[in-house]
Formats: structure tokens, C-alpha cells, sequence
């Protein structure tokens, strides 16, 4: 059994695994003959991401029958960050062998690499996406958030997420102060928001912050789908595919 | 804290002999030196000012930094000193290595190895080993700067280490699966940083010897002499502030060695490395099930200080860092020891009529719960002590609430 998928951009491959990387350092591939997918939660079952590459996305693709590929995502991403805009990438997979190569080639000059690695042990448990429902839906500027979150940063480890029905609100307190980022629906950074009324959830920072700055490259605009301490969704548009991410909440007990 | 309010608490305790503690450090050196003398050249000393059972030996710990495998290692060990007059000896050759006179235990510069070699030079009679051996910090095994093996870090000088403190959050069934252990002597002890009976004999050894003299002790541990040292008297594991794993600051924890691998050791809220348990490093170093006994190991009993048990059974707020200095625990603890004896005659000779006769049913349920190792305890977690469970099972439930997963919502 094998696999094969040539895309004619790798740098444009390689942004796709990094946002990815974002939530696991392993995970398993699911391929069939209309797309490659990948549905995975990080070790702490904090996030979760939910990716998926539509054969319409390559210029080549062939899937022999259904497979697993499981992958060190840390280690395939070492090889795909060599990738440059101008060379395609071919990913290879040979199930007997359980060897991934990644081919960059680059037509005008002629020049072809190959790197390969040992698919991993494969995941004995498969994580699905669960149906939530959300009360609020806001779309806005990617750079945006991330200046926001990155602000949030300053002062503690956790931010809260508040879409009202006229603005998107990140706010944080720590011990040396408090802030607060405003982007109203009015402003350039909000899209549009779809809400009733106003709902928030607090979130860890360090999860939040990895899966903006790796979704940062892919997309300018970002779907937050939110509800009152319940996991935030995260939706970023890419062609040929869909790439979203699920963060649980930090729910204050005391 | 002074020499004589120590021998007080350690009477209290049924103690009968104690390391005298940073016998390297100038300003606590003059007291022993003002207050302590020796029995007869027997390297054993007592209290000038009052007849007392208490006795002490010299004994320090001292921690060494070295690089190993380009990663700093952070280690702790406990020296016993024969004498006085060695402890000024082996002041005046380590003093070139660090700053005895710093706070807590003095940082020396050098390979443990290295510190092997200066203090048997000093004296061939000193004893080395390494202290709390599995915390996170600061031990030889400890997750965050220790190492695999003995060898890794004493290097060919190895086998002049003898014993091995086994630390508050690990006992002897757990050290006895890692078989380059079996050679050495558990040892039990405190590192007690007050003098009061909860902190001061929470462990202890308990020796049986013709005549208590340094050397003699020395020799039983080095010989791991099952007829003189009788026993140990340890904490349950659980109780220790390093048993499984956590993060402190998100009180995130206790999380149980499957659980905290399979979160890849995050914190489930901030993201940030969990501190690794003690019982995470015991099953990474252990080559035997739990449970294996080896040939020649010391038994042992379990105990908790009294006045926990007290304020756990007066249902006093489990939380509050003051519940064993409060007043309230103090009087009933002094006034049980004032009709039954030392605490640990309490926990482990009094019978149960007697004990019925002197205190509530609730305590006695807790103090027989202890000797037959039914104590539960939820266990402690980077640096936040076990706490025990009596009637208050839910809050167990309330510490795995703290950490919400993706799966909760689902």
C-alpha cells in the first residue's frame, strides 16, 4: 500500500504542519482516496486540532487504499521548514516499509532532495471531533488577536475571551496589573460577530498564544466560536481543506 | 530555633538521637560548640545544661553542582562527622569550595566525587549520602537535575557510598525495586527545618546496639546490619510533597504516574512541565514489580505526626498552612502526651484500649488506621504535603475537578 501527494508549494506544506504543531508533536495521518486528515488532542487534552487537505489541494494525488500514517510531527517539520516557495513537495508513504519521504524539487533548477523518516507506532486511540454547539460566533483580523493575546501575555497566564453582540473583548489580571483589548464591531479587526447576548471563558495563554502565531502564516482572518466557560473554536480558512482547533476552559473552582 | 528547645521536642517525640544539622556553618557551630559535650570519646554528644536522653552527632548536608552530560546536576548529601574537631577540619577544606556560611545548605562547586574525596580525606570516618534521594531538586534521582544512576554521579567513587536517605515522599518497598540499590542502607530521616514534633522524627532509624557510639553506628550502616539498625520509621509515601506529580501554582494535582504520562507531563492549564513525582522516577529507575521484597532488607512501620492526625480528626481546615501550630492542636497534643508518653510509644506501642481511655474514637480510628497502613491520603504534589482523608473522600473528586479536559465538555 502507498501513498503519494505532490503539492507545488512546500513552504505553503510546511505552515500547514506547523499549525498543526501547534497542539501535538505526534499524530496520525488518516488518508483515503479524497483527502489526508488529521484529528488530534495534545498530551494535556487541552486542544485539539482538526485539519483536513482535500485531494483538489495537489497537483498529484494517489491513495492506494485507506491508511494510517503515524508521524513525529516535530521531526517532519525539521525536514519541511528546508522547503522553499519556489520547490514542490511529494510525500511519499510505502506502509510495508512504514517510511515517510518528503521530496522538495525544485524544476528550475533541477534540483531534487529527499528526506525520509520511520513512520511511528500507530496511535492505538483515535480522537474524533465532538459536536459542540456555540452561543457566539465572531470573525476577525488574525493579527489583531495575536497582538491582543500577546498584550494579555504581559500581565498573566490566562485570558479571557468575551464576544458581546458589538465587540470581541481578551482581557487579563495578574498580580502586577490588569488589561484589556477592545475590538469592536465597528473597527477594521472585527469581521463580524454573531451573538445574542455576551458569553466569555478563560483560557491558558500558552495554548491559545501556539496555535494563533502557527495559524498566523496561513490565513488573515480567524473564526472564534465561543459560549460561557465552554471550549473556544478556533477556525482558520485555507483552500481545498479546513484547519480548526478546540481549547478547553479554565473553569475557576474555588 | 536552639539546641534546647530541639532536645525538648525531641523527648516529646520518643527521639533519642539526633544529627546536630548544618555542623559546617559558622554561627550554628558556636552553639554546638558552647552547648554540646562529648560522652567519653564516643563521638556521641549532649547537652552541657541539663540531664536529657537526647544525643546528637555532627552531621551536615551539603548540596554539589557539576555538569553531567552537558546538563547541570543539582545534588544533595548528608555527611556524618566522628567529632568536633572534624567538623572544623572538614569546614576549614570545603570552605574553598562555596560559601559555608550561606543560607540553608552550602553550594559547593565541586563533583560529588570530588566532596568524597575531600571529607574521606579529612577523615576516612566521615559518612556520606545522598539526602531525599528522588525529589525534583536538589537529589541525586530527582527528575529535574539528578541522574540515573549512582555511578553518574560519584563516578568510581561510588562504593564508599553506603546508604541512601530515602526521603519523605518514597519508603523502602519502593526503593527496593531498583535492584543497584539493594547494597545500600535505607536511611529515614527528616530534614526537619523546625523544631516542632510534626516536622522534627516524621522518619527515623531505629537502632539496637551494646553501646551507642559514633563508630558503632557508622558501622551498622555501612555493614547494613540488620541486628542493629531494626527498623525504619517512615511517612507514608503519599504524605510527602513530591509523591506524583503536578503544578502548585495552577493547583493542578495529585496526578497519578499514567495520568501525568499520558498528559506528556503539561500542566493541563497553563501548559508549563509538571513537576514529576516521586513515584513516576521510581517506576522510570525500577527493574522489579512493586512489591518485590529483596534478600537482607530492613522492615519498617509507618507513622504521621500526631498533630495531624488531631487536627485531621477535629475536622480543622485541611487547607490552613497554621492548622498544626494552632493552640488548639498543641493543648490536646500535650495533654495526650502528658498521659501516655512519648508520640512515638503512642503511635506504635500503646494499646488500643488505652488509647480509647485517653482521646476521641476518631483519633484512635486514625492512629489504628496508621499502624495497619489503612490511612487514606491524597498525595502530595510539587511541594504541597499529602493530605489525609477522614469523612472528606469528596475532595479527592474536588482536586481532579481543578484540571479541565477537552472531555469534560464532550
Amino acid at each position: 500500500m502507498s501513498f503519494r501527494m505532490r503539492l507545488s508549494n512546500a513552504e505553503y506544506f510546511a505552515d500547514l504542519i506547523k499549525a498543526i504543531s501547534a497542539v501535538v508533536e505526534e499524530g496520525t495521518f488518516v488518508v483515503d482516496k479524497d483527502s489526508i486528515k488529521m484529528v488530534s488532542m495534545d498530551p494535556a487534552h487541552i486542544s485539539l486540532v482538526d485539519f483536513e487537505l482535500d485531494k483538489s489541494a495537489a497537483e498529484e494525488y494517489i491513495c492506494s487504499e485507506p491508511m494510517n500514517i503515524t508521524i513525529s510531527i516535530t521531526e517532519l517539520l525539521k525536514f519541511l521548514k528546508r522547503g522553499k516557495k519556489n520547490e514542490s513537495i511529494t510525500i511519499l508513504y510505502e506502509s510495508d516499509k512504514k517510511k515517510l519521504t518528503v521530496l522538495l524539487s525544485d524544476v528550475t533548477s533541477s534540483k531534487e532532495r529527499s528526506f525520509t523518516t520511520n513512520a511511528l507506532e500507530p496511535i492505538v486511540s483515535r480522537t474524533t471531533v465532538p459536536n459542540l454547539t456555540f452561543e457566539a460566533v465572531a470573525r476577525v483580523n488574525m493579527d489583531a488577536l495575536a497582538d491582543a493575546i500577546e498584550d494579555s501575555s504581559l500581565v498573566s497566564d490566562y485570558v479571557r475571551f468575551t464576544i458581546s453582540p458589538d465587540a470581541v473583548t481578551l482581557s487579563a489580571k495578574g498580580e502586577v496589573g490588569a488589561i484589556q483589548i477592545k475590538l469592536s464591531k465597528v473597527g477594521a479587526a472585527v469581521y463580524e460577530i454573531r451573538a445574542d447576548k455576551e458569553v466569555w471563558a478563560n483560557f491558558s495563554i500558552n495554548y491559545v498564544e501556539k496555535i494563533i502565531k502557527a495559524a498566523k502564516t496561513l490565513s488573515e482572518e480567524l473564526t472564534i466560536e465561543l459560549s460561557t466557560n465552554k471550549p473556544i473554536r478556533f477556525s482558520v480558512p485555507i483552500p481545498s481543506g479546513k484547519l480548526g482547533y478546540l481549547v478547553a476552559p479554565r473553569i475557576e473552582t474555588a | 530555633m536552639n539546641l534546647e528547645e530541639i532536645v525538648r521536642y525531641a523527648t516529646i517525640k520518643g527521639l533519642g538521637l539526633l544529627g546536630t544539622g548544618d555542623a559546617l556553618h559558622p554561627i550554628w557551630f558556636k552553639e554546638l560548640d558552647e552547648s554540646l559535650e562529648e560522652i567519653d570519646g564516643t563521638g556521641i554528644y549532649k547537652l552541657k545544661s541539663f540531664e536529657n536522653p537526647v544525643h546528637f552527632i555532627f552531621q551536615t548536608e551539603v548540596a554539589t553542582v557539576h555538569y553531567y552530560k552537558e546538563k547541570a546536576r543539582r545534588i544533595h548529601h548528608v555527611i556524618l562527622i566522628p567529632s568536633k574537631d572534624v567538623s572544623v577540619q572538614l569546614a576549614d577544606r570545603l570552605s574553598t569550595y562555596g560559601d559555608l556560611a550561606s543560607d540553608g545548605r552550602p553550594v559547593l562547586t565541586m563533583t560529588p566525587a570530588e566532596l568524597i574525596d575531600v571529607v574521606l580525606e579529612t577523615e576516612k570516618e566521615c559518612l556520606i549520602f545522598p539526602a531525599h534521594a528522588w525529589t525534583p531538586w536538589w537529589s541525586l534521582f530527582g527528575s529535574f537535575s539528578g541522574v540515573n544512576s549512582l555511578e553518574e554521579a560519584y563516578e568510581d567513587r561510588a562504593k564508599d557510598i553506603h546508604a541512601l536517605e530515602t526521603g519523605l515522599s518514597s519508603d523502602p518497598p519502593m526503593n527496593w525495586r531498583v535492584s543497584s540499590l539493594d547494597r545500600l542502607t535505607l536511611i529515614s530521616a527528616s530534614d526537619a527545618h523546625s523544631p516542632y514534633p510534626f516536622r522534627l522524627g516524621r522518619e527515623a532509624v531505629v537502632f539496637e546496639l551494646d553501646r551507642l557510639t559514633y563508630e558503632e553506628i557508622i558501622d551498622a550502616i555501612r555493614k547494613k546490619d540488620g541486628k542493629r539498625i531494626i527498623m525504619t520509621v517512615e511517612v507514608p509515601p503519599a504524605y510527602g510533597k513530591y509523591h506524583w506529580s503536578g503544578h502548585r501554582n495552577c493547583n493542578v494535582g495529585p496526578i497519578s504516574p499514567d495520568d501525568a504520562r499520558s498528559m506528556g507531563y503539561k500542566c493541563a492549564l497553563c501548559g508549563k512541565k509538571l513537576t514529576k513525582g516521586v513515584d513516576d522516577r521510581v517506576n522510570e529507575l525500577a527493574d522489579r514489580p512493586p512489591g518485590y521484597v529483596p534478600e537482607g532488607s530492613i522492615g519498617f512501620r509507618y507513622t504521621i505526626p500526631l498533630q495531624e492526625l488531631i487536627a485531621v480528626s477535629e475536622n480543622v481546615d485541611l487547607e490552613s498552612e497554621h492548622r498544626l501550630t494552632s493552640g488548639r492542636i498543641w493543648k490536646e497534643y500535650t495533654r495526650i502526651i502528658s498521659t501516655l508518653g512519648d508520640e512515638f510509644k503512642i503511635m506504635f506501642d500503646v494499646s488500643e484500649e488505652e488509647l480509647k481511655s485517653t482521646m476521641t474514637p476518631q483519633l484512635v480510628n486514625l492512629i489504628m488506621a496508621v499502624r495497619q497502613n489503612k490511612i487514606k491520603i491524597i498525595p502530595g504534589f510539587d511541594g504541597v504535603y499529602g493530605k489525609i482523608i477522614f469523612g472528606a473522600e469528596e475532595k479527592v473528586e474536588e482536586q481532579k475537578r481543578a484540571s479541565k479536559r477537552l472531555e469534560d465538555f464532550f
